[in-house]
């Protein structure tokens, strides 16, 4: 496995449309550690967290679930990285709710989150009810014949939930992955945690496409090879469901959107293999209505400009996705999963 | 350099025009990298340059051929067509 885990470092105080790309990133290509401190904090969590997970019904998460969730916000963190992180919900957050409640549904649905894949490890799952609405745009949509992309947003819950919910609903989908997808980022992370993660996902997809790393073939300074969207194209001809995340700062080439009172750099990739197919971009989103209650929300496909050249149209696509994602953050804002990553004007 | 570089390289030009690849790049030439500094091309674009390499010169690039080695620079895409399709 091995590979190299590719970061990066950007700069604030960007004008929304700025691209974060060549002399502007500076990308570090380093091998994975064999091992970190916070593979420490994962075995911890599979040691405390699993047996729980899949023993006790998700409607008592909130009893014992969310107290070990506070005990590492007040604790683990430290209170000085608590107080940035308090400050920045406030300073990017239009709405005068509390941040430091927005912080701490952070916690706590960061590890329900996790839950959730411990529990989908039982023999037979488990079955929340997922309402996935909307299900007549993607079908409209696939009846051009040019394949789909389901951008999905950045909040809590997506990775596993759409994927099942789509599954559920009928759908075979191809999804675009990292090599390093999970929660560690060490050679012995990626090889033996992360895969416990992986599995329960893959249940419900047709195929996994996976972003090879650098290591793998071509040289250190250039990055991975092209296969993988190679493939991706294939499948959108071949008229596929397919879903990319859209995690702020992840991608081979970012560009700033606008989002509350900051910006969020996301990756022009959608958008650009959606322009370079003419297949339909539509965003989705996931929202938790209650323990063991899902919502899977697609959105109307974003309308392709017909004018500007194809920067200037892959800003329109990538801002107009911001805008989306705003929209539910101001009504959930305990949703989103990367206040760390918004940029702060 | 030869005429048949030459050659590949206006039609390599027009292709990076055509798709609205050259982000505002000067003068090109064979020195001009693709990926990272130069025209700082990522992995879909090089993909759909890719494309529209097969459609132009009438050829099929294998899979395993796409290493980034091969889309460092344009000459080195040149030579990567010249020694493996362009026979």
């Amino acid at each position: 496995m091995a590979g190299h885990v590719i970061q990066r470092i950007y700069s604030g105080n960007r004008k929304s449309g700025d691209t974060v790309g060549k002399k502007e990133i500076k990308k570090i290509y380093q091998k994975p550690p064999l091992f970190s401190l916070k593979d420490l904090g994962e075995i911890m969590t599979i040691i405390i967290l699993f047996p729980l997970a899949c023993i006790l019904s998700p409607k008592l998460w909130k009893i014992f679930l969310w107290p070990l969730a506070e005990v590492y916000y007040f604790t683990a963190r430290g209170t000085k990285k608590n107080a940035s992180d308090i400050k920045k919900i406030g300073d990017i957050y239009f709405e005068s709710t509390n941040p430091e409640k927005i912080e701490l549904a952070w916690v706590n649905n960061s590890f329900e989150q996790r839950a959730l894949y411990f529990r989908e490890c039982r023999p037979g799952g488990w079955n929340p009810e997922i309402n996935v609405r909307g299900t007549e745009l993607i079908d409209k949509a696939l009846s051009s014949g040019k394949g789909v992309i389901l951008w999905v947003a950045p909040f809590f819950f997506n990775n596993l939930i759409v994927k099942k919910g789509l599954y559920q609903a009928g759908y075979r989908i191809i999804h675009l992955s990292s090599f390093s997808h999970g929660p560690s980022v060490s050679k012995l992370g990626i090889r033996y945690f992360n895969p416990l993660f992986i599995r329960q996902e893959n249940k419900f997809l047709e195929e996994r496409i996976v972003i090879q790393p650098a290591s793998r073939s071509g040289s250190i300074k250039t990055g991975p090879d092209f296969t993988h969207i190679r493939k991706l194209e294939k499948r959108l001809r071949e008229n596929f469901l397919v879903t990319i995340g859209s995690e702020p700062g992840f991608g081979q080439k970012t560009i700033f959107a606008p989002f509350l009172k900051g910006k969020m750099p996301l990756a022009t990739g959608a958008p650009a293999l959606s322009l370079g197919t003419g297949s339909a971009l539509i965003p989705v989103v996931t929202l938790r209505k209650g323990p063991l209650n899902f919502e899977v929300i697609i959105e109307n496909p974003l309308e392709i400009p017909t004018e500007g050249n194809r920067h200037d149209k892959v800003n329109i696509l990538l801002n107009n996705f911001s805008q989306t994602v705003e929209t539910y953050v101001l009504k959930h804002p305990e949703s989103f999963r990367f206040w760390h990553k918004i940029i702060v004007e | 350099m030869d005429a048949r570089r030459e050659n590949i390289l206006i039609r390599i030009k027009g292709i990076l025009s055509k798709l609205e690849l050259l982000n505002g790049a000067g003068i090109l030439d064979e020195k001009t990298g693709l990926l990272g500094k130069g025209l700082g091309l990522d992995s879909v674009e090089i993909v759909q340059m890719v494309s529209a390499l097969e459609e132009e010169f009438s050829l099929t690039i294998n899979d395993d051929d796409l290493l980034p080695d091969h889309f460092l620079t344009l000459g080195s895409l040149i030579s990567f067509l010249e020694d493996n399709y362009l026979k």
